[in-house]
C-alpha cells in the first residue's frame, strides 16, 4: 500500500495521520487519552477497550532490524506528539514495554487462511499515566474528522460538556482489513473514538431531555461526504422511552438498540425520557465477565511494598485472562514472592499457578520491567495476585519537580475474550459491532485496565549538594591524611626530655 | 605517644601453652563456638518473624550486593530460565552465590540457614586458630614481643567469642548477608597466610574477591608472607626470593581468579562480569548504606561522576600496596588493616564488614595500650550504629526527618572506623619502635 493509493481517499483518510504511518512502517496503531476511572462495577462494558488512565499508544512496527524499528517508534510517537499537541515524545526507553500476552494480534482469527501477509511487525506499546487530557488535545482530533466540527456528529463535540464528566476518552486507532471485495487487498482502516461518560443533572437537566439540550448544540445537517451517518442508542433495561421512532431496530450482543440515520433525521432531537420508577443511580449496564482492581501494599514509608490486583470472575465458567504489568526500573520487582489466590464464594482458597510467565528485567535507566501472566481463573471467584517490589533510591537529577508527590504508575492490563461459549450472546457491544463488519480482523478480546497508583520514592535533600560533596570528601581528606602520614613519618625522640 | 610500660622480669608470662592447657583451650572454643552456632539457629528457627519484621529489610545490615531477597530473587530466576544478570537491576551476586544457592534450594529451607550458620561458625573458628598460631608465635619468636611486658592472653576462645556474640554479627547472620560468605573466603586466606601457606592463600583470596570485589586488596600481605619454615609471623629480612615469592602469589592468584571468571562465563555470559563487579565499581544503585558512597553519588552532578568514581575507588584501593610494605614485619597486620579500610570505603558497606575487622582487632591486644583514642572511636562508632537506624526511621517511616540525617550518622560511623584505623596503625608503628630501639620505651616521641 503505498502513497498512490492513499491519495485518492485522502478528502476522507487524514492525511496527517496517513503519512505518518506510512513514514514510520505502521501495520497497526492504537492512540487513546483518557481521564477519570471506568466504573467497572457500574456501567458495564466499556465502548473501547483502553480505559488506562493517561496517554496509551502501542503499535505494531516493521522494520528490517530492531534499531530501525525502534527509530521508528521514536519518530512516530514524536509525530504523534505533534499532531495531538501532547507529550508523547515522553515516551522513550524507559517507559516503552514490548507485551506479547495482553494485545491480540489480529492476523490471527478466522481469516488467517485467505493470502494476507503475516505481521512482521514488533508490538511497542508506551504508556504515560501523568498525561492530563484537555480541549488541546480535542481540538487536533477534530481536525482529523472529514467534516470537523462543521457539519455531522463532530458538531455535537462540545469541549464544556465534554469534559465536564466522569469519564472521558478519545483516540484513534489504525488497524489492518482485508478489502470487503475480497480481492485480497490489504489496507488500514482508520477509526476515532469518543468515550464520555455524563451526567445530566450536572448541566441541570432532570429526566428528560435531548441530546441537542445534552450538548448544547445543535446538529443540523450530517457530514456531506459521509456515505452513512447513524446514531446507536443502546436502550437501558429499564424503562425508557426514546423518540422519535428509529430507522430501524437490531438486537447486539444480548442488547436492544435503536439506529438512527443522521442524514434523514437531526441528531439533536433524540429525546430521552426516563420513567420516575428509575432509580436515581446510573441504569445498570450489563455487569463484565471480569473485572480488576489494583492496590498497593505496605505502610506508607518504607522502601519496599507490594503490589495486589484483584481480579472478580463473575461467570460460571473458567476464563483465561492474561495480566500485563510494567512497572518503571526504579520499582524493583521480586518475582519470587509471587503468589495468586482464588477464593470462592463459600471461603475456599486455592493456590493459582500461571499457565505461562512471561517476565522481562528491567535495565536501570534503560527498560521497564513487565510481567505477563496467562491465569485460568476459576468459575465465581475473586482472584488476589499479588508480588513484592523495592522501591529504589533515584538521582536528584531524576526526580520531578514535585519531589514528594511521586511517580504515577501505569495501569495493569488484564485481557480475557468473553465469548467463552462461542455463542456471541453475552459478547460487549463493542465485539458484536465490530463482528457485523467484516472487513476487518478481529478477534473479540477485552482489556480491563486497573487503577494507576502513586509511588513516592523516598527523596534526598534537594537544597544540599555542595554540603554533602565537602563533608564527604572531608571525611576521604581525613583518611587520606592520617593513612599517609602514618605510613612516610619516622619517629624522633624528643630532645631534652631526658 | 605514651611508652610501653616497663615491668619487672618477674611477671613473665607469655609462656607457651602446655599440653593440658591446650585441650582445655580446645574445649573452651567447642563450647563457645558451639553455644554462638546454637543461639543463632535458635533464633533464625524459631522467631523467624521478629528478625524478619525487625532486622531483614535494614539497609545497615543488607545492601544490594549482600541481600538474601535479591539472592532469592537471583535464584528463581535462574531456575526459570530468566538470565538472571541480564540488565542489572536486582542480582549483584556472584554466580558462586548463585551455583551454590541453586543447589541449596532444591533441599528444605532448613539446610539454607544451617549453611548461614556454619559459615559464622568457621569464621569463628579459623579466627580462633589464627589467634592461636600468632600466639605461639609471639611466644617463640623474639620479634613479636617485648620482653617483660604484661599481656592479656587473648585466647583463641575469646577470639571467637568477640566475634561470635558481636550484635554486628548476630544481625549480619540473622539477616542471611551474604558478606559471611566472604568472611569465609578472608579468613580462611587469613589462616593460610598465616600459617605460611601463601599459595593457598591466594587461592581462597580469589574466591573472596569474586565474591565481594574489596578482598583483592589482601593479595598483597599475603604476597609478603615468609614461608612456612619462618613460621608465618617472622621478619621479613630474607629479601632474596621475595620477588619470586611474590610473583607465585600473584600468579596463583590470576589463575585462580581466571580459572572461575571462565567458568562463570561459560554458564552465565559475560553480562555477570558487569552485573557483579562493575556494578561495585561504579555504585549503579544508590541504595543507602552505612558508607559514603550513596548519599554523594545521588547529589553529586553528572559531569563529575565518573571523576569522583575513580577518585572514591582509588582512595580505598590504592593503600594495599604500602600499608603492605609498611607494616611487612607482620603482614596479618597489615592485612588487619586493609580489612579495616574495606570495611570503611568499600562502596556497599554494612555492619558485617565492620564485624570482621573488629573480629580481628583482639588478635593484636598488646596494641590497646599504645592507643590513644579508643574512648573517641569507641563511641564515634557506638553513635554511628545506634543512631543509624533511628534516623532511618525518622526519614523514611515516620517523615519528619531527612536524608541528613541519616547521612550524618553514617559520616560518624565511617569516621569513627577511620578513627580506629589510624590508631591502630600508629599504635603498631610506636610498638615496633619499642622492639627495635628499646631505649625509646620510657621517652616521648614524635613523628615528624
Amino acid at each position: 500500500m503505498d502513497n498512490q493509493e492513499l491519495r485518492h481517499h485522502y478528502h476522507l483518510f487524514p492525511r496527517q495521520i496517513g503519512e505518518i504511518a506510512l513514514q514510520n512502517n505502521v501495520e497497526e496503531l492504537h492512540l487513546s487519552f483518557t481521564q477519570g476511572n471506568w466504573r467497572q462495577g457500574s456501567w458495564g462494558y466499556p465502548p473501547v477497550s483502553s480505559q488506562g488512565v493517561g496517554a496509551e499508544v502501542f503499535a505494531w512496527i516493521s522494520g528490517a532490524t530492531q534499531e530501525e524499528s525502534l527509530d521508528k517508534w521514536k519518530g512516530l510517537t514524536n509525530a504523534l506528539s505533534g499532531v495531538f499537541c501532547a507529550s508523547l515524545n515522553f515516551i522513550g526507553d524507559d517507559n516503552t514495554s514490548m507485551p506479547q500476552l495482553a494485545f491480540n494480534t489480529s492476523t490471527r482469527g478466522k481469516r488467517s487462511s485467505s493470502s494476507v501477509p503475516g505481521r512482521r511487525g514488533v508490538l511497542r506499546h508506551g504508556f504515560l499515566p501523568r498525561e492530563n487530557v484537555c480541549t488541546e488535545n480535542l481540538t487536533p482530533w477534530v481536525k482529523q474528522l472529514p467534516c470537523q466540527a462543521k457539519s455531522g456528529l463532530g458538531v455535537l463535540l462540545n469541549p464544556h460538556r465534554l469534559y465536564n464528566m466522569d469519564f472521558h476518552s478519545m483516540g484513534i486507532s489504525l488497524a489492518p482489513a482485508v478489502s470487503a471485495a475480497d480481492d485480497g487487498q490489504t489496507g488500514l482502516v482508520y477509526k476515532q473514538h469518543v468515550t464520555v461518560v455524563l451526567n445530566p443533572r450536572t448541566f441541570g437537566l432532570d429526566r428528560n431531555w435531548t441530546l441537542g439540550e445534552l450538548m448544547d448544540r445543535g446538529v443540523d445537517a450530517a457530514c456531506p461526504v459521509a456515505t452513512s451517518s447513524t446514531v446507536r442508542v443502546v436502550m437501558p433495561e429499564s424503562e425508557t422511552r426514546v423518540l422519535p421512532t428509529p430507522m430501524r431496530k437490531e438486537t447486539l450482543g444480548g442488547q436492544e438498540t435503536y439506529v438512527y440515520d443522521i442524514q434523514k433525521q437531526n441528531a439533536s432531537e433524540i429525546r430521552f425520557e426516563f420513567a420516575d420508577s428509575t432509580n436515581k443511580k446510573e441504569a445498570q449496564q450489563r455487569l463484565p465477565l471480569v473485572e480488576a482492581h489494583r492496590h498497593v501494599n505496605g505502610h506508607g514509608g518504607g522502601i519496599s511494598g507490594g503490589i495486589e490486583t484483584l481480579i472478580i470472575n463473575r461467570s460460571n465458567q473458567p476464563v483465561d485472562v492474561t495480566y500485563s504489568d510494567t512497572l518503571p526500573w526504579y520499582l524493583r520487582v521480586y518475582l519470587h514472592t509471587l503468589a495468586i489466590e482464588a477464593v470462592n464464594p463459600d471461603g475456599d482458597i486455592f493456590k493459582q499457578h500461571p499457565t505461562q510467565m512471561i517476565f522481562t528485567p528491567a535495565i536501570d535507566r534503560g527498560r521497564p520491567s513487565t510481567i505477563e501472566l496467562a491465569v485460568t481463573l476459576p468459575a465465581n471467584t475473586r482472584t488476589t495476585l499479588r508480588y513484592d517490589f523495592d522501591k529504589g533510591f533515584i538521582k536528584y537529577t531524576e526526580h520531578p519537580p514535585d519531589a514528594n508527590r511521586g511517580f504515577n504508575i501505569g495501569p495493569a492490563i488484564i485481557s480475557y475474550r468473553p465469548d467463552t461459549d462461542g455463542s456471541g450472546i453475552d459478547q460487549p457491544l463493542f465485539c458484536a459491532l465490530q463482528s457485523s463488519h467484516p472487513n476487518a480482523y478481529f478477534e473479540c478480546k477485552v482489556r480491563v485496565y486497573t487503577e494507576l497508583f502513586l509511588a513516592s520514592l523516598p527523596t534526598p535533600d534537594f537544597s544540599m549538594p555542595y554540603n554533602v560533596i565537602t563533608f564527604t570528601c572531608t571525611v576521604l581528606a581525613l583518611f587520606f591524611g592520617r593513612i599517609f602520614n602514618l605510613l612516610t613519618r619516622d619517629f624522633a625522640v624528643l630532645k631534652g626530655s631526658d | 605517644m605514651s611508652p610501653g610500660k616497663k615491668e619487672t622480669a618477674a611477671a613473665e608470662r607469655t609462656t607457651s601453652p602446655t599440653h593440658s592447657e591446650a585441650q582445655h583451650e580446645g574445649g573452651r572454643l567447642a563450647w563457645v563456638v558451639g553455644l554462638g552456632c546454637v543461639m543463632r539457629l535458635g533464633i533464625l528457627v524459631l522467631f523467624p518473624d521478629i528478625v524478619a519484621h525487625y532486622l531483614s529489610d535494614r539497609v545497615e545490615l543488607s545492601t544490594p550486593v549482600t541481600s538474601y531477597k535479591r539472592l532469592r530473587e537471583g535464584v528463581y530466576l535462574s531456575a526459570h530460565q530468566i538470565p538472571p544478570f541480564e540488565g542489572g537491576g536486582i542480582f549483584h551476586q556472584s554466580p558462586l552465590l548463585l551455583l551454590m544457592f541453586s543447589a541449596l534450594r532444591r533441599l528444605p529451607e532448613i539446610f539454607t540457614t544451617l549453611a548461614y550458620v556454619a559459615a559464622d561458625g568457621f569464621v569463628a573458628v579459623t579466627l580462633a586458630r589464627i589467634a592461636a598460631l600468632r600466639r605461639t608465635a609471639r611466644n617463640t619468636s623474639g620479634g613479636l614481643s617485648i620482653p617483660g611486658e604484661i599481656v592479656f592472653s587473648c585466647t583463641p576462645s575469646v577470639v571467637a567469642m568477640l566475634y561470635l556474640f558481636n550484635p554486628l554479627t548476630l544481625g549480619t547472620v540473622l539477616v542471611k548477608s551474604t558478606i559471611v560468605f566472604s568472611h569465609v573466603a578472608v579468613a580462611a586466606a587469613l589462616y593460610a597466610a598465616a600459617a605460611g601457606r601463601s599459595s593457598t592463600a591466594a587461592v581462597w583470596t580469589a574466591i573472596a574477591t569474586h565474591l565481594s570485589v574489596y578482598p583483592a586488596m589482601l593479595l598483597a600481605p599475603i604476597a609478603l608472607v615468609s614461608t612456612a619454615a619462618e613460621g608465618g609471623f617472622g621478619h621479613l629480612d630474607r629479601r632474596a626470593g621475595l620477588a619470586k615469592r611474590i610473583a607465585i602469589t600473584v600468579a596463583v592468584f590470576a589463575a585462580s581468579f581466571g580459572a572461575m571468571h571462565m567458568l562463570f562465563v561459560a554458564c552465565f555470559g559475560t553480562q555477570y562480569f558487569t552485573a557483579t563487579f562493575d556494578f561495585v565499581l561504579r555504585v549503579a544503585d544508590l541504595q543507602p548504606n552505612v558508607g559514603l558512597f550513596w548519599y554523594f553519588f545521588t547529589e553529586i552532578f553528572d559531569e563529575f561522576r565518573m571523576f569522583f568514581f575513580v577518585v572514591f575507588q582509588l582512595t580505598a584501593l590504592a593503600f594495599a600496596v604500602p600499608v603492605s610494605w609498611r607494616f611487612r614485619s607482620e603482614p596479618l597486620f597489615a592485612a588487619t588493616m586493609l580489612v579495616g579500610i574495606i570495611s570503611a570505603l568499600k562502596s556497599y558497606p554494612s555492619w558485617g564488614d565492620l564485624s570482621l575487622f573488629l573480629g580481628l582487632l583482639p588478635l593484636f591486644e598488646e596494641l590497646f595500650k599504645y592507643m590513644q583514642y579508643m574512648f573517641l572511636s569507641a563511641n564515634l562508632l557506638l553513635y554511628g550504629i545506634g543512631l543509624a537506624p533511628v534516623f532511618w526511621h525518622l526519614w523514611i517511616e515516620q517523615g519528619s526527618g531527612n536524608a541528613n540525617f541519616f547521612y550524618a550518622a553514617t559520616l560518624v560511623y565511617v569516621f569513627g572506623q577511620i578513627t580506629l584505623l589510624f590508631d591502630l596503625g600508629s599504635a603498631m608503628l610506636r610498638r615496633e619502635l619499642d622492639i627495635h630501639h628499646p631505649e625509646t620505651r620510657t621517652r616521648p616521641v614524635i613523628q615528624d
